[in-house]
């Protein structure tokens, strides 16, 4: 076209521009196109289908489908079979469905004519009764009506004729095709897996021409925003926002996009990305608590979300054990996916050793119940707890207030002031354990390094030694100002320490305190009080503490130990003024060398100060006073600061140093009771930027020092956890290169953690997040919340130590399968009195190795006993034996190490050496007795080294509480708690008067019921299956017999399979349904699985017949044969049962337990005793005790408690004519829980 | 209700009687399934176990037999005190020691007797009963008192139940070793059973001797055990003729209170 010259554009360029500029348009679109097909995705995507195929044809060949896929060629065949002789009566049912249309015609005319009829009769009803009523003529009509009557009988009649008709036509049909209807049913059943992988084969990868098109076409570039079969895949959390520079917008996650397989099973093997979730239980299953769809991917693992790219997604570089900063990953990474830091996202990904650390910002109303499955960031924030980080950084939501550090109000009757100077100095050079921080001579302060120059800048240079020894002299010197001179009473009785060394160990002290040596050295005895064991931490290490404490303060402390400190973890042991003088006599006198060893280089002295660096260090507290006034007052011409006086200033400045410092954050000092925390609060720490934090030149330094290369400064110096655990290691090391004011340098504390102890307290601080995340908190429901009260004051109080909370377990090869018991293990030998301590698999082997170096002999079977109903293992009581091979793992129980101190005690006395003799020289038994005789609660000694293992155990230890809330009524066990009352009289440990907070003894209480409701469906399932595969030496009469009565009928047979168990379950309509996958996660406690299938199990249980007391129904724990209807109706049954009870030739119960407060007849044995039965009524839950009537064994095995009524045929008719053993039992129990009401001539 | 009480004591006084019919109470029920045969040369193995120490231990008491705990155990009166957990003669024998010769293929049958370990005046009778692996061993209760059996064993499976008066039950044992039997309701009872799997086996009489006859000739293993002392080793050789030279093995005192190994 030519230019016409009208317009202000040249036509024909502009077509050359518009050329130019729609092919170029065009280009991008197809480069938009051609990369968009090529995004790193869909390449994962096209990858994972491929292994999918491999996978699918790999199960289509294997041996089953093969099998399946056989079967299926003579099922058709048997179909075709049948079609043929179907055909064969083409005829005969071409007819009948004649016949059937004929039938069904008439049946419908038929229908028609009666219901017309039914409506005809129904008028004239209605009409010849107003008549009736009108005309008052009561007959009327009465011919015409029994008619009509008739004729709708008649009707009705024909009706059911021809549907009888049109039935048995279909009956014949069905029977003529019946045949073919089975065999396509069985075909169908049959091969319901082969089809299905086929189809998915066909899907994936189609083998026909059309379907191969078809894929091609659907993924095709350009195409592909139709219905591609390779597609981004998301979750949208609408309640998950994510706060993008000020705007909240919902979290999108995308990366299950090429983690294609993260929430399914099978894949575990695969490479990444195709790797399945390590716990699929726990998290994204759709059954699980945290389903995919529901919490997405980054609330945990954070990285952005959004991202369809390797490095825009921030992944991150995993550090291991080989590698701690991750270098490895680190390099190949940026060789493979050219990967670097994001530096514009705030939220880099978690590596895998921090992972944990995202659970607190969801659970920090739930933290102690989800220890098990958090196990680091769990320990993080117990040690946050212990170490009291809490009291100087506030977090807002942590339940615990208390002030860590002992109350200094009145620490003038316990401690010396010198004591108390070296101490703060540097805490751990007495006692290297201690959680008290040290505080002065620090990095930051070094010793001679030039801190300030008196006199404003015109004196002398003040070193960093002078100005923390003038610190810790005046914070001393306000300390005793402050605190007034308490003087205690002189200790009434004169302590016996040969006792007190006895009482100290049966007591309870070894429970929560230890005498191990530091570290180092290795004790020279094999006596658990020397070893560190973890509960018995809860307290300090006692070593060195006579040279620390006065007498007359550890007699008061220990009678009353709230009465110098009220918040002090220690309980009430209600020990005899004796007893505690006795203790006192022992820790103060040391026979045994051990209360007076303190460090080397440990030493008492004074802190030095100088009158020259103090008033330094007064000029700058008190700058704000001026030079003029501070000169005043170190000239004495200030009438109220009368600083001439070394001691008052030191004062002043030692309240000013106590303040910088924050010493009352942790110590109760008078009149700084309510003075604001030193620490940054850490509520949110962890939703700072990276950039907010102060780095120093640490990272530089670093380098220099440990020559770090680039992408290791980076790692260092770019994410938060470096920091935290820089700071947590070296506190003071932000400061390094720096020039700083004396006031300003950093001062948090040097704890002296260990790496791991580093790791878990990082973590958990990692997870003080603010984020809307916390919109997906957990909201405990009222049973969580009090369990997670319950486990925090368990905690808190140690209860652990004593008590076994939890039972150990052993995990073994069996019959070809890998079972998990709990048991506990077994000693070696019959010559070995006690059974090797159970931590885990290394232990053990560590065990057997020293086992075997000791005997010369080698461990041919390890026996373990089991302690709950294993199905086709055993019975509680029994011991499996195993070749050592078979373990595959070991687990310790939760709680009970003391009851090793107490049977170590009785058997061997206490083991100690003799500090006047050399090395490995003179380890020997200490007891009360000559001959090794310990002192019993009446005060006369006797030999226990010969006794049997599980009789000291049961009699003399802390009882274990597995399954305490199924055995104790709630209410009794609230005022226990509270205040304890002697059950168990022949023990010397005490169970200790605890100074519970409100609403925690109830807690606890709580927990155990609570947990003992949870486990039931376990164990009803575990003991359903034994029960069922179990053979009896009598026919049951009554089908349903309690589980506990059964028991004592075993003649032989341990248990079902779960495979038997649910063959079964399928037969039973009740049950129908039930899988072998949902038995097998009801057994290991899987909440989902017992939700969504324990009521089936429950249903065949009772179709079977199989009875188990249930545990604790929420509420009350009434008891039923209290009720006076009850009595009335028992009163004689009563009678019987409290005479078979006491009788001596019957259950005699009086010959071993003490009743009423009176003692038994075998006063003189206190290893015969058994608990009061008086209490029984108050204190036993109904159905406990009935079951441990049946069957003592099944409940604590290896107790000295016999099965008393056990015998066949049944014993004791004398005293209870043509009774049955639970007729006997039904008595005895209606006695004691009517104790009160029948005095027996035997009380 | 007293009167049905009274008949039923009656009645089972009456059982009690018919259960005591005279049980044999031996203390070794080892019976040999293939013994030598008839006329070929054997030997037999005699000996003494001897108490090794300065001073041979005076028999003890038990001490915490009371009047009120041993009430009805024995009729006007106190049971035997006689502590039988080690006893040795002036001479230095030690009696109920258990010594047993390593006869390869000899093996045991069980005992077609009843195995009886009785409770007789709250004491155990005998004090070791030595029995056949797999034989069954019935606890009887011969007292107007019950007592409850609880096992200690290693190996076999435990047991503890209440014998109430003039009953008895029964419990098979399976594996070898030595148990220790106690009665919780009368703590200073305590008797073994030594399950053992060779017939050539027995307990020392009074005077620590032993006799082991029909071992074939041949150079032997033997093991001693007792249940205070401990265990010891020994050896053993019957010449061609059957002759064999007594043997003596002593048996240290174990140190009470020591650590455990």
């Amino acid at each position: 076209m030519a230019d016409r010259g009208d317009t202000h554009y040249h036509v024909l360029k502009l077509n050359r521009w518009f050329l130019v500029s729609s092919g170029l348009l065009l280009l991008s679109v197809l480069w938009m196109v051609v990369d968009d097909a090529q995004r790193p995705w869909k390449d994962y995507q096209r990858e994972f289908r491929r292994i999918e195929i491999a996978r699918t044809e790999e199960l289509l060949s294997s041996p089953q489908y093969q099998e399946m896929a056989g079967a299926e060629e003579s099922l058709r065949a048997a179909l075709q079979g049948a079609v043929v002789e179907q055909e064969r009566h083409q005829a005969d049912l071409a007819r009948l469905a004649d016949e059937l249309t004929a039938a069904e015609g008439e049946r419908f005319k038929v229908t028609e004519k009666a219901k017309s009829l039914k409506e005809h009769y129904a008028n004239t009803l209605r009409i010849i009764e107003e008549h009736r009523v009108h005309e008052g003529n009561p007959s009327y009509g009465a011919e015409d009506l029994a008619k009509k009557f008739q004729e709708l009988t008649d009707a009705e009649l024909e009706k059911a004729r021809t549907e009888r008709a049109v039935a048995s036509k279909k009956a014949e049909i069905a029977a003529l095709e019946s045949e073919v209807a089975a065999a396509e049913s069985k075909l169908k059943a049959a091969t319901k897996d082969l089809e299905l992988a086929r189809k998915k084969l066909q899907s994936l990868a189609p083998s026909d021409v059309q379907g191969k098109v078809a894929n091609l076409i659907r993924d095709a570039p350009g195409l592909d925003f139709i219905g591609p079969s390779l597609k981004v895949r998301k979750v949208v959390l609408e309640n998950l926002t994510n706060n993008l520079n000020f705007t909240v917008k919902s979290r999108i996650d995308m990366c299950h996009t090429c983690h294609m397989a993260i929430d399914r099973e099978g894949f575990e093997d695969e490479p990444q990305p195709f790797t399945t979730h390590p716990d699929l239980d726990l998290y994204l299953s759709a059954k699980s608590p945290h389903p995919l769809n529901d919490v997405g991917c980054t609330i945990c693992h954070q990285g952005c979300g959004e991202a369809l790219d390797f490095i825009r997604a921030d992944h991150r570089p995993m550090a291991d054990a080989d590698d701690p900063v991750g270098t490895g990953q680190w390099a190949e990474w940026e060789e493979k996916h050219h990967w670097h830091k994001q530096h514009h996202w705030d939220w880099p990904m978690l590596t895998r050793e921090y992972i944990e650390s995202s659970c607190v910002q969801c659970h920090t109303d739930s933290m102690e119940l989800i220890a098990e499955d958090a196990p680091q960031v769990s320990e993080g924030y117990r040690l946050f707890e212990r170490y009291g980080c809490y009291s100087c950084h506030k977090v807002e939501w942590l339940p615990t207030t208390r002030r860590p550090g002992p109350s200094l109000a009145r620490w003038k009757s316990k401690l010396d002031v010198d004591w108390i100077a070296s101490w703060v100095a540097n805490p751990k050079a007495f006692r290297p354990t201690t959680w008290m921080p040290q505080i002065f001579h620090l990095e930051n302060f070094a010793p001679d390094e030039v801190i300030a120059v008196s006199d404003f800048g015109r004196g002398r240079e003040i070193k960093g030694q002078e100005w923390n020894d003038s610190a810790v002299a005046s914070i001393v010197a306000f300390l005793d100002e402050r605190v007034p001179a308490t003087e205690l009473p002189e200790i009434p009785l004169e302590g016996d320490a040969e006792r007190g060394r006895e009482v100290f160990r049966v007591s309870g002290c070894l429970a929560c305190h230890n005498l191990a040596p530091y570290e180092g050295e290795e004790p020279r005895t094999e006596d658990p009080a020397f070893e560190r064991a973890g509960e018995n931490e809860h307290g300090p290490n006692l070593r060195g503490v006579a040279t620390k404490i006065d007498a007359r303060w550890l007699y008061s402390w220990i009678l009353d130990p709230q009465a110098y400190w009220n918040e002090t973890h220690m309980p009430d042991l209600r020990l005899s003024e004796q007893d505690a003088a006795d203790i006192t006599a022992y820790v103060m006198g040391d026979p045994d060398g051990v209360f007076t060893d303190v460090p080397d280089g440990w030493q008492v002295a004074p802190s030095p100060s100088d009158p020259e660096v103090l008033r330094e260090q007064a000029r700058w507290f008190f700058k704000r006073l001026g030079e003029d006034e501070l000169d005043a007052r170190f000239a004495g011409e200030s009438p109220e600061h009368r600083w001439d006086d070394p001691r008052a200033l030191m004062v002043a400045v030692g309240e000013k140093f106590v303040l910088h410092q924050g010493c009352y954050s942790c110590h109760e000092i008078p009149g700084l009771e309510s003075v604001m925390p030193i620490g940054t609060e850490l509520t949110n720490w962890a939703s700072k930027t990276v950039d907010k934090l102060d780095w120093g030149f640490v990272a530089d330094l670093m380098q220099k020092e440990h020559g770090w290369s680039l992408n290791e400064r980076e790692e260092f110096k770019h994410y938060r956890e470096g920091w935290l655990e820089q700071k947590l290691h070296e506190p003071r090391s932000f400061d390094r290169d720096k020039v700083k004011l004396p006031l300003d340098r950093l001062r948090m504390p040097y704890f002296a953690f260990t790496g791991e102890q580093v790791k878990a307290i990082s973590t958990f601080v990692l997870g003080l997040r603010d984020d809307e995340v916390q919109l997906a908190r957990m909201r405990p429901d009222a049973v969580q919340a009090s369990m997670n009260a319950g486990l925090q004051t368990i905690r808190q109080k140690n209860c652990a130590a004593c008590h076994v909370v939890e039972p150990g377990s052993v995990t073994f090869e069996h019959e070809g399968q890998t079972v998990t018991v709990h048991a506990e293990l077994q000693p070696f030998s019959a010559e070995d009195k006690l059974p090797p301590k159970q931590s885990d698999l290394a232990g053990l082997q560590a065990e057997i190795a020293s086992w075997e170096e000791a005997t010369e002999e080698e461990l041919e079977e390890v026996g373990f006993r089991l302690l709950e109903v294993e199905p086709t293992v055993g019975l509680p009581g029994q011991t499996i034996f195993v070749e050592p091979d078979a373990i595959v793992a070991v687990t310790p129980p939760w709680g009970g190490d003391f009851v090793r101190t107490v049977t170590d005690y009785y058997f061997f006395g206490i083991a100690m050496f003799d500090p006047e003799a050399a090395e490995d020289e003179a380890i020997y038994g200490w007891n009360l007795g000559e001959e090794g005789e310990v002192e019993d609660v009446d005060g006369k000694l006797r030999p226990y080294f010969d006794e049997q293992y599980d009789k000291i155990r049961w009699t003399f230890a802390p009882p274990v509480l597995i399954d305490e809330g199924y055995k104790l009524q709630r209410d009794w066990f609230y005022a226990f708690l509270r205040d304890p009352v002697a059950l168990r009289r022949q023990m010397r440990v005490r169970m200790p008067s605890f100074h519970f907070a409100p609403g925690e003894a109830e807690a606890v209480a709580d927990y155990f019921a609570y947990h003992s409701e949870i486990d039931w469906p376990r164990r009803y399932a575990k003991t359903l299956r034994y029960a069922e595969g179990m053979e009896t030496k009598v026919q049951f009469q009554d089908p349903a017999i309690p589980w506990p009565e059964a028991s004592t009928m075993r003649s032989g047979g341990d248990g079902l399979t779960i495979d038997e168990l649910v063959a079964i379950a399928n037969e039973t309509p009740a049950a129908a349904g039930l899988t072998a996958a949902a038995v097998r996660g009801i057994e290991r406690g899987y909440g989902p699985d017992i939700v969504a299938s324990f009521p089936k199990v429950m249903s065949l249980g009772s179709a079977l017949g199989f009875d188990l007391n249930a545990p604790v129904v929420r509420g009350s724990d009434l008891i039923q044969r209290r009720a006076p209807s009850h009595v009335t109706a028992r009163g004689p049954f009563v009678e019987i049962g409290a005479t078979l009870a006491t009788d001596a030739a019957a259950v005699n119960c009086y010959q071993c337990h003490w009743h009423g407060g009176e003692p038994p007849a075998q006063v003189d044995s206190p290893l015969a005793w058994g608990p009061d039965l008086a209490l029984t009524r108050e204190r036993l839950r109904e159905d406990w005790t009935e079951d441990w009537l049946w069957n003592p064994a099944l409940i604590y095995p290896g107790t000295s408690m016999p099965g008393n009524f056990q015998n066949e045929p049944p014993q004791y008719q004398a005293f209870y004519p043509n009774s049955t053993n639970r007729d006997q039992i039904q008595s005895v129990l209606d006695w004691l829980y009517n104790y009160d009401r029948w005095p027996v001539a035997t009380q | 209700m007293k009167l049905l009480t009274a008949l039923g004591i009656l009645a089972t006084a009456g059982a009690a009687v018919a259960l005591n019919d005279t049980p044999v109470i031996q203390s070794s029920y080892l019976v040999h399934a293939n013994p030598p045969a008839a006329g070929a040369t054997t030997g037999t193995i005699t000996g003494k176990i001897l108490f090794d120490g300065e001073e041979i231990p005076k028999p003890g008491k038990l001490d915490n037999i009371t009047e009120k705990a041993a009430e009805g155990c024995v009729a006007g009166g106190l049971p035997n005190d006689e502590d039988p957990t080690l006893l040795v003669d002036k001479d230095g024998g030690i009696k109920n020691a258990v010594i047993e010769v390593e006869v390869k293929g000899a093996e045991l049958a069980l005992s077609e007797k009843p195995i009886v370990l009785d409770q007789m005046q709250c004491r155990y009778e005998p004090h070791i009963t030595l029995v056949a692996v797999g034989s069954t061993v019935e606890y009887l209760n011969s007292d107007k008192v019950s007592h409850n059996v609880h096992t200690f064993p290693t190996k076999n499976e435990g047991f503890n139940k209440t014998i109430p008066a003039g009953s008895k039950d029964a419990q098979k044992l399976d594996k070898t070793e030595a148990i220790q039997v106690k009665c919780d309701i009368h703590p200073w009872m305590s008797a073994y059973i030594y399950v053992t799997d060779t017939p050539y086996a027995t307990a020392t009489a009074a005077d620590g001797s032993f006799s082991i006859p029909n071992v074939a000739p041949g150079t032997y293993k033997v093991n001693v055990w007792h249940e205070k002392l401990g265990k010891a080793k020994g050896e053993v050789t019957i010449a061609e003729d059957g002759t064999c030279t007594a043997l003596e093995i002593k048996l240290g005192e174990k140190k009470g209170g020591g650590r455990r190994r």
